[in-house]
């Protein structure tokens, strides 16, 4: 890339580092909290992953650090800043697609960011055309989302959030909606991309594969509501990873047996409820 | 069974032609069925009183008169309602504020404000191009308001990762997205303005295709309103296709494919 200043920063100090602290969240008050009492810390340049059932509160946690949501208690903080609003120092990869700008080209939806920040527009198709590079959709820059297969587009929006060098990825479900294969293909082209330029990603997932091949470390959610943080696993198999290797079956295995306790825990929950 | 592109377009051909010689054949017969000759003119004297009135050189007036109180009343209307609409999605204030008015004015057509106009406008240009605002102003700002209302969340909040401003977001999001439902408001407002000339060229005018249509009433000429009938219908057809296929080469990258 061409700056590379802020990724590089990022193994070190505070440069894409961020800290939970008691957070707790409710859309209203007097609601349910989504989230209560969590704290974690995620260093720079790691690769970090919320893996839990559905309705955890993965998205709430993601949509904290990205800005879109205020914690009604607690603090958190990416590179030593508190966040208060979403800003160009962390980028959002959506589950779907449709944060894409239909009416713009591959290249200036890539583009966009640095438009925004003001960057000259000869330096922005430069720029832009390196990001694409770099997530191998060099030569389809002239065609518009719509023209684009899923995983294109998940490619082009993972360009588009390389664009600025921000130190933080966040990315919530990218590959959910993508047939087997071509998650298969972007989930080992993202742990490449991710050695060669360093960012700390926060990577959600109820995929237990997923979050066993991609994460430094994997957070395993409780069900919600109320939730938190179950259990923290620190991911050492070597890389690239097997899925057909013993360690990974076994550390499949493991995270299994926690995340159906959770489940069933809060359907006995939901009974209770009932009764 | 696979059908190939000219053979869609050579169908679609042959069914025009099919429905509109269906037409003509329907009105000729109901013109030979018709006691006074003059009540129900056939399809023929029909075209010998346009080319009649061609020659004279009327006809033409009366459509440039026509569509040039369309155009000015269509601009201006379709500016007012972009902006209004644009106001009304924006802000909760705006849209608390113009609803009522929005929807009550909506379904008012502006055949029932003819008294009005005339007394306030008196019986020139200014009452027939205001009328023609009002017909395209409300149905403009409906439809730009639902565009603005609906621009995606997550095109939104991509865009604020980038460290958009509000006016960033606005200028690079909200109206590019918005264009589709702009247009397709303009489009229904472009129908409207159609039927609302005829009424406003009631109002004592001199020329105009409205005009040509009521002044058949006062001379027995049946044809004349024929006529008018005739070339108003397929004026508002091929504007209609000239705007719908102008809009969807130039905008294609802004429009829903629903429009398309």
């Amino acid at each position: 890339m061409a700056d590379d200043a802020s990724a590089a920063k990022a193994g070190s100090g505070d440069a894409g580092r961020i800290v939970f602290d008691a957070v707790e969240f409710r859309f209203h008050e007097g609601a349910v909290p989504i989230i209560r009492d969590l704290s974690f810390e995620v260093d720079g340049g790691e690769f970090f992953v919320l893996l839990g059932p559905s309705g955890c509160g993965k998205s709430t946690v993601l949509n904290l650090i990205a800005g879109f949501e205020t914690p009604t208690q607690g603090t958190i903080r990416a590179s030593g800043h508190p966040v208060e609003h979403a800003g160009p120092d962390r980028m959002v990869i959506f589950q779907e697609s449709d944060s894409l700008y239909a009416w713009l080209s591959v290249l200036d939806n890539v583009a966009f960011p640095l438009r925004v920040v003001g960057v000259p527009s000869g330096e922005r198709r430069a720029r832009a055309l390196a990001a694409l590079k770099l997530v191998g959709l060099q030569g389809h820059e002239g065609k518009y989302p719509g023209e684009l297969s899923g995983g294109m587009k998940q490619r082009t929006q993972l360009a588009r959030a390389l664009v600025l060098d921000s130190p933080i990825l966040l990315m919530d479900e990218p590959f959910a909606a993508l047939d087997a294969q071509t998650r298969a293909i972007l989930q080992d082209e993202l742990v490449a991309l991710t050695m060669r330029v360093r960012r700390t990603v926060v990577f959600i997932t109820h995929d237990i594969g997923e979050a066993i091949l991609l994460g430094d470390r994997v957070a395993v959610m409780r069900a919600g509501p109320a939730s938190s943080i179950k259990e923290m696993l620190a991911i050492t198999l070597p890389r690239p990873r097997k899925r057909s290797s013993v360690e990974f079956g076994e550390l499949y295995e493991r995270i299994n047996q926690s995340i159906s306790e959770e489940v069933r825990r809060s359907l006995r929950q939901e009974d209770g409820l009932i009764a | 069974m696979t059908r190939s592109a000219p053979a869609a377009f050579s169908r679609a051909v042959f069914g025009y032609v099919a429905s509109v010689a269906i037409l003509f054949v329907l009105w000729e017969y109901f013109s030979r069925q018709a006691v006074v000759a003059m009540l129900f003119p056939s399809p023929q004297s029909t075209w010998h009183v346009a080319v009649k009135l061609w020659e004279e050189g009327r006809l033409a007036t009366d459509i440039a008169l026509s569509l040039r109180r369309i155009a000015i009343g269509f601009a201006l209307g379709s500016a007012a309602g972009i902006l209004l609409g644009v106001l009304m999605g924006s802000f909760r204030s705006a849209r608390a504020f113009f609803d009522p008015y929005l929807q009550f004015f909506r379904f008012l057509p502006a055949l029932a404000w003819i008294p009005a106009a005339m007394l306030w406008l008196g019986t020139g240009e200014a009452s027939k191009i205001a009328l023609l605002i009002y017909t395209t102003v409300f149905v403009v700002a409906l439809n730009t308001m639902i565009g603005v209302a609906s621009v995606g969340r997550n095109q939104v909040r991509a865009a604020q990762c980038f460290g958009a401003t509000r006016w960033q977001i606005f200028r690079m999001v909200t109206i590019p997205s918005t264009v589709g439902h702009m247009l397709t408001g303009m489009r229904l407002a472009m129908g409207n303005c159609f039927s609302t000339i005829v009424a406003a060229e009631l109002l004592a005018p001199k020329a105009g295709l409205g005009y040509l249509i009521f002044s058949s009433r006062t001379w027995m000429q049946t044809e004349f309103a024929f006529v008018g009938i005739a070339v108003l219908g397929v004026l508002g057809f091929i504007i209609d296709r000239v705007f719908h296929l102008t809009t969807t080469r130039v905008y294609a990258r802004y429009l829903p494919t629903a429009y398309r």
